[in-house]
This record gives structure tokens, C-alpha cells and sequence, in this order.
């Protein structure tokens, strides 16, 4: 797997590690639900993949950090969004999207007709 | 299931006029809030899902049936669509298209019609797998999504903001939204929720999945997706200062420009654009209350004008017993001149079976020859029907003007080519007899009594055994008939009563239709039978049942005699071609002397017993309408032509 920095959510779980370790892997699923809503597959899943990526070690029953937060953030890199399946909702869902993509011309026209709504009241 | 299938089709062609109606006010009314059109739309759901049948005289929806359900059993298959220009250009075609060939064992509507309700359950099933595979997709994709205190999810995996979840609806959001556009998304996806929106598409999917054939349904279904998602961004909108407006704009811009990763991702379903949504906004005035009153009217108009049906019929048919008050069309080349008397006393019950009495029988012969399936003839049907106008007492045209509704005497034995309509007019009721698609004989009814009720007595109809004697005794459930010659038969089974006359099923599965009806006033019985005591019915060798459709009396007949005089009887059709005068003896049966049938198919006819010597005797008309008769004996096993010629 590349490096890459953590998504948001991982980089919660991440700071729960780093603020807690060492830590038993129970306290770590307690924490994980209590502050992220995770049932404990997912909080093992996830633990397994960052431990994969070095980040992080289950030393039977107790997680410790390898790279420390700091060390871990000065390594910058590309993110990459995950495409695919997530790019496209269900034709059943409510949602928030805007798919079609704007040129500047465009951009500009609704940019200026924000500026009159602001105004207009 | 060919029937669910027909139904859907019936209910979607009605609900597509109001989609149409729906598209029509959208395109004029630009003022109207847009909770008017998800409302609208909500109305169509309805229409598609709950079976409502009111009929108000303020519909606007045409024809109730347009496909009958019966249509694969129909000679003559037509659609109805309550408007008589469409009815008039697609009805001939299909006809001629689709019309069932004379003894062709598969009706091409039969097999169009199976094969579209598999087709359509497939695409339903396909559509429901989809909905059910996606949802679980989407969660297993945000399955590490994380709940803020506030009780939005926030996932990695997520490119925009959505809801998911029907009973307890979820909020996801990208985990990497920044806290200003967080708080307008918020106001968007909440007010989703309060409009009930996550409830409502996925339903309105779930009805697309069903209603898939239908293009129509499918224009709903993106428009709906389009006003639901405008409707959210009116009521977001609708307590908001301009700032407030500008600032909630400004974060569907900043959405809207998001670059969304790997290649170009698909419109959804009726997705609006940013453009179009902050346009829309820009453009959005509360709603005054002469715009809210003039909603909610179209709302109610929507609902009375497109979800009731037009007013049926109010010419029913009365149900009771008919017999024939004259002959009113005659088509010139019939080769017999019928009489009023001719026509069987008819009996129309309430549940729409017709049954016929025959004169050559014995006085108890009444038999089902059908049911009525309500039709819709093309005035090229009639200009088929009855090819010469001045046979017509008072012209075709004159009559055509009169006629409320057509029904075809649909029975078992449609497969001479012959057909039988009723036809339901300002003069009353007609019964047109006809072969291929030609009437040969109309005769006008008039009512003898209405139907009583109760009665007792009793026949059979079914003609698997002809020219018994029938024992019922109701309390061991057996049928005995009498063959002659002291053989019986004796059927054992139960008796169920279905639709106007009993069944009864043996145990090696034979089964005798009965209908009982009095003797005294020949009404139709229809009480539970073990109100009958035990009754016989003999007949005598020479007189017969007639089944099905009643054949022209000269030109065939069947008798259960003992044709080859070796004790045993048999059941013998034969046919008199007019022209050659010829007699065919077509097929027999047996009855063994241990009482168990060997029986093929056949009909009856008449011979009469003259000084000793069996006759059968008739007579037809030629086409200078003379009467013209024969009579041939029956002797050693042959028939004989003894005597013909012209009457004057």
C-alpha cells in the first residue's frame, strides 16, 4: 500500500492510540465505541491495517506505538480519494450531490449572483 | 400471474395521465412551491399502490380496464381505452393481428401475454436485488464511518453527503468537509429528514421497480427526484435572510466544485445541478398564501380528477330468463330460416353465466354455454359482423347508435369457429349468433321472469355421459346414471358448489357439472345442495342433450343409440353436408356392459321414432329461401336417404 496520510476518521482512531498508548486491545474497543460509534470488528480491522502500515503493534493484547504522531506527520504525501463505488450514490438515496462540474465562466456568473443575494435580502 | 401483470398495466396507464398532467403544471405553474410537485407525485404512489375504485364524474381517467384480464380467451381480442378514436385506430389492427385461429390449440395473445408477465417479474426482481444490493454496499462501504456527538457519521469513503437508513435515518458526510459547509449541509440533509424524504424515495423506487415497463413511471421518478431535492433547498431557504441565503449558496458552489477523484462520475438519478439549485435560490420568494391556496386546490384536483374512475356503466344487465321476441337481423345467405322459437329459453345469471335451454331436450336441459366478457367492437367489427345493411330491420348504422356495451358468450367449446355476442342497447338486449366473423342470426330478447330465489331439480350439463338417467343422492354424494339396459354407472365424489352450478369430482377424476333449476318455472337454483332430496331424471332412447353452441339442425348431430346392434350403446356424431347430402359418421363410444365408459368426444342429435323406424329429419333454407327439406332412416347401421325436396 502507498503512503498516504490517514483519512480523518482513521486519523481519530490514530489519535486515540497515540493519546492512550500502550493500551490493552479492549480498552482501545471501548474507547473506539465510545467515541466513534465502532463495533470491535471494526475497531480490530482498522488497528490491523495501520499495523500493517507500521504504524502501529498488537503485542498480545497490548497496542504501542511504532511511529509517533509527529514522526508520522512530517512524512507528507499525495492523498488519494477513493473512487469507484463511492463516487456514485443509489438512485434511492437523499443526498447532498452536485456532480456535474463547473467551469470558471460558470463559476464566476454564480459567484456574482451570490454576491446580489447577500445584498438582495 | 398474467392477471397481476394486466392489472399493473391497467392501473399504470391511469396513473400515467396524471404524470402527464403532473409534467403539464409544472411546465406553466413556475411560482408554485416546489412541496406541490412532491405532493403531486406522492399522489401518483398512491394511484400505483393502493387499489382505489371510486368512481366520480369529475375523472378524467378514461377507461378503468383498458386490457381485460380475460383478453387471451377472447375470439375477438380488443383494448378499451375509454377513447373511441384510440379504440377505433389500434382495435382493427389487433384484431386482425391477434385474433386466435379456428382450431389452433395457442393463441398468440396467450403466449405475447406470458411472456410479458415473465419478462416484467424478471425486471422486477432484477430492479429489487439492486435496491437491496446497493443499500448493503453503501453500508458495508461506511462501515468505519464514525459518530459525532451530534449524531452525523462522518466516513473517509465519502465523496458527498448523504442519508441512509429508513427507521432511524443516518447522516453521512465526507470526514474531510470543513466546519462551514458542515453547518449548511446539516440544514440540507435535517430538512430531508423533516420532509420525511428518506422515506419517500426509496418507496418511490420500490413502486419504479414494480411499474418498470412503464417509460411514464420513469419520467416520475427523475422528476421527483429533481423537486424533492429543489423542495429541501426552498425549505432551508424559506426563513433565511439574504446573508444566510448567500453563505448556504456559497457551500453548494464549493460542493459543486469539488473534483471527485478518478474518472467522471455519472448524473444519478435526477441529480440538480449546483448551478440550477443556487439559481433556484436566487430566484425563491416565500410563497404567499393566494400561491399556497391555489397549491393545495391543484393538490385536491390532482387526487378527485386522477385517482377516481369515470362512472360505469348505467345500463347493467338484469339477470334473469329470456326468451326470444323476434328474429331482428338475418344474414341473406343462412342456409335455414330461424324462428323466434329457435333460440333457446336463455338465462343470464348475476354472475354473468349464460345458459341455454334447448327444445329438442327433455324440459330439464339446461347447460352452461359461457360467461360474459365485456368486449369493445370497431366500427369495421361491424361493418363485419353484418355485411348486408338491408337485412338490418332498420339499418345497421341506426342500431350501432343504439348500443351501450357488447359481451362475448365466452364458453369451453369455442372451437368451431362460432361465437355468440350480447349486445346491451337502448332496445334492450340482442343475442347475435355468428361463424368466423360473420353474424348469422340476431335475435332481439325480451324478459320471460326475473330470477327466483330458490328452486330444486335437476340435469347435468357436462356431456362426457349422454341420454341417462341420474340419481343424486345427496346424503351418500353419489351420481348414478342409468345407461339402459339395467347398466349404471356410479360417480362418488363431493359436491362443490362454484359459480352457478355444482361440481361433482370423482375419485378416478371425472367430473359432472350440474346445474339444478325448477322444473315448474325453469329458474336456476342456487341454494346449497343439501337442500335437495333425491330426484330422477329419465330419459327416454331418442331424446338427446345438446353441448355447447347450438348447430344448425341440419347439419349434424350426435345420438347415444345402439348404432351396431351388439347390445352395447354408443355415442355416434355425424354430419350432413348440404350440398352432397352426404352422411359422415364421424366418431363413437362405448359403454361396456360392467358400466364403465369408454368415451370419446361428441355431440347429440335428434332422430325420431317413426311407425317402428328411426328417422332424423330437417330441414334448411337455400339462398332463394326455400325451404328445404330431408329425411333419412336409420337401419342395419346406415342412414338412408328416403325423402327431400322443396317446400313451397
Amino acid at each position: 500500500m502507498k503512503e498516504s496520510r490517514l483519512g480523518t476518521v482513521e486519523a481519530r482512531f490514530a489519535a486515540i492510540i497515540w493519546d492512550n498508548a500502550p493500551l490493552s486491545t479492549g480498552e482501545l474497543v471501548a474507547l473506539a465505541h465510545e467515541r466513534l460509534g465502532w463495533q470491535r470488528t471494526t475497531t480490530y480491522t482498522v488497528l490491523k491495517r495501520l499495523s500493517e502500515r507500521g504504524l502501529f503493534i498488537n503485542d498480545g493484547g497490548t497496542v504501542r506505538v511504532l511511529i509517533g504522531r509527529e514522526e508520522f506527520y512530517s512524512r507528507e504525501s499525495e492523498r488519494v480519494v477513493e473512487a469507484g463505488f463511492g463516487g456514485s450514490l443509489p438512485a434511492f438515496v437523499a443526498a447532498f450531490t452536485s456532480k456535474k462540474a463547473l467551469d470558471k465562466d460558470e463559476i464566476d456568473e454564480l459567484l456574482a449572483l451570490i454576491e446580489k443575494m447577500k445584498n438582495g435580502g | 400471474m398474467e392477471a397481476v401483470f394486466i392489472r399493473l398495466l391497467n392501473v399504470s396507464l391511469s396513473a400515467s395521465l396524471l404524470i402527464l398532467a403532473i409534467a403539464l403544471v409544472r411546465a406553466i405553474f413556475k411560482r408554485a412551491p416546489r412541496w406541490l410537485y412532491t405532493v403531486l407525485w406522492a399522489l401518483v404512489g398512491v394511484r400505483l399502490t393502493v387499489p382505489i375504485d371510486i368512481e366520480s364524474i369529475f375523472s378524467l381517467v378514461p377507461s378503468r380496464i383498458t386490457v381485460s384480464e380475460n383478453i387471451t380467451d377472447a375470439r375477438h381480442p380488443t383494448v378499451d381505452t375509454g377513447v373511441p378514436v384510440i379504440n377505433e385506430m389500434i382495435n382493427p389492427g389487433m384484431q386482425t393481428a391477434l385474433a386466435p385461429e379456428v382450431g389452433a390449440s395457442v393463441n398468440p395473445l396467450q403466449v405475447i401475454v406470458a411472456a410479458a408477465g415473465l419478462v416484467w417479474l424478471f425486471g422486477a426482481i432484477l430492479m429489487l436485488l439492486y435496491m437491496l444490493i446497493s443499500y448493503l454496499l453503501l453500508l458495508y462501504r461506511h462501515r468505519e464511518a464514525a459518530r459525532d456527538e451530534d449524531g452525523v457519521y462522518v466516513s473517509d469513503a465519502a465523496a458527498s453527503p448523504f442519508i441512509l437508513g429508513i427507521i432511524r435515518p443516518r447522516i453521512y458526510l465526507p470526514s474531510d468537509i470543513d466546519a462551514a459547509d458542515r453547518e449548511e449541509v446539516l440544514l440540507h440533509e435535517r430538512a430531508h429528514i423533516d420532509r420525511l424524504d428518506h422515506l419517500l424515495k426509496p418507496l418511490a423506487f420500490t413502486v419504479l421497480c414494480i411499474y418498470w415497463f412503464n417509460p411514464l413511471i420513469w419520467l416520475g421518478y427523475v422528476l421527483l427526484s429533481r423537486d424533492i431535492e429543489l423542495a429541501c433547498d426552498e425549505r432551508v431557504a424559506r426563513n433565511m435572510t439574504g446573508e444566510e441565503r448567500a453563505a448556504y449558496a456559497k457551500t453548494l458552489l464549493r460542493l459543486g466544485c469539488r473534483r471527485t477523484g478518478i474518472g467522471a462520475c455519472p448524473l444519478a438519478f435526477g441529480e440538480v445541478g449546483a448551478d440550477e439549485r443556487i439559481r433556484a435560490l436566487a430566484k425563491y420568494k416565500k410563497p404567499g398564501i393566494a400561491i399556497i391556496a391555489v397549491s393545495v386546490v391543484l393538490i385536491i384536483a390532482a387526487a378527485v380528477c386522477f385517482l377516481t374512475y369515470r362512472k360505469s356503466d348505467d345500463h347493467p344487465i338484469s339477470e334473469g330468463v329470456y326468451y326470444a321476441a323476434d328474429v331482428s337481423y338475418l344474414n341473406p345467405f343462412s342456409s335455414y330460416i330461424p324462428r323466434a322459437e329457435d333460440l333457446p329459453i336463455t338465462v343470464i345469471t348475476a354472475e354473468g353465466a349464460v345458459l341455454l335451454r334447448t327444445e329438442e331436450l327433455s324440459d330439464l336441459s339446461y347447460r352452461e354455454v359461457g360467461r360474459l366478457h365485456s368486449i369493445y367492437v370497431s366500427a369495421a367489427m361491424y361493418e363485419q359482423l353484418f355485411p348486408s345493411q338491408y337485412a338490418f330491420r332498420d339499418g345497421l348504422e341506426s342500431f350501432k347508435d343504439t348500443v351501450f356495451d357488447v359481451w362475448s358468450i365466452e364458453g369451453p367449446l369455442s372451437d368451431n369457429g362460432s361465437f355468440t355476442y350480447l349486445f346491451n342497447t337502448e332496445a334492450g338486449l340482442f343475442i347475435a349468433e355468428g361463424i368466423e366473423d360473420t353474424v348469422w342470426v340476431m335475435w332481439r330478447l325480451a324478459m320471460a321472469e326475473p330470477m327466483p330465489k330458490e328452486l330444486y331439480t335437476s340435469t347435468y350439463t357436462d356431456g362426457t355421459v349422454g341420454g341417462a338417467a341420474i340419481t343424486i343422492d345427496t346424503k351418500r354424494r353419489t351420481a348414478t346414471l342409468s345407461l339402459g339396459e339395467g347398466s349404471t354407472y356410479t360417480a362418488r365424489g363431493s359436491f362443490i358448489y362454484e359459480n352457478g352450478y355444482f361440481v361433482l369430482t370423482t375419485a378416478d377424476n371425472f367430473e359432472f357439472k350440474l346445474t339444478f333449476y325448477d322444473t315448474g318455472t325453469h329458474l336456476i337454483f342456487r341454494e346449497e345442495l343439501s337442500e335437495l332430496k333425491g330426484h330422477t331424471l329419465e330419459i327416454v332412447d331418442g331424446q338427446s342433450f345438446a353441448k355447447g353452441y347450438p348447430i344448425p339442425k341440419t347439419a349434424s348431430g350426435t345420438i347415444f343409440t345402439d348404432l351396431d346392434a351388439d347390445g352395447a350403446m354408443e355415442l355416434v356424431y355425424a354430419t350432413c353436408s348440404s350440398g352432397s347430402l352426404n352422411w359422415f359418421i364421424h366418431k363413437n363410444g362405448r359403454i361396456t356392459a360392467s358400466g364403465n365408459l369408454d368415451f370419446t368426444d361428441y355431440d347429440i342429435i335428434t332422430f325420431t321414432e317413426e311407425d317402428g323406424a328411426l328417422y332424423l329429419i330437417g330441414e334448411f333454407c337455400d339462398t332463394d329461401l326455400h325451404k328445404y327439406y330431408y329425411r333419412a332412416e336409420y337401419g342395419s347401421g346406415k342412414l338412408r336417404l328416403v325423402a327431400e325436396g322443396v317446400r313451397a
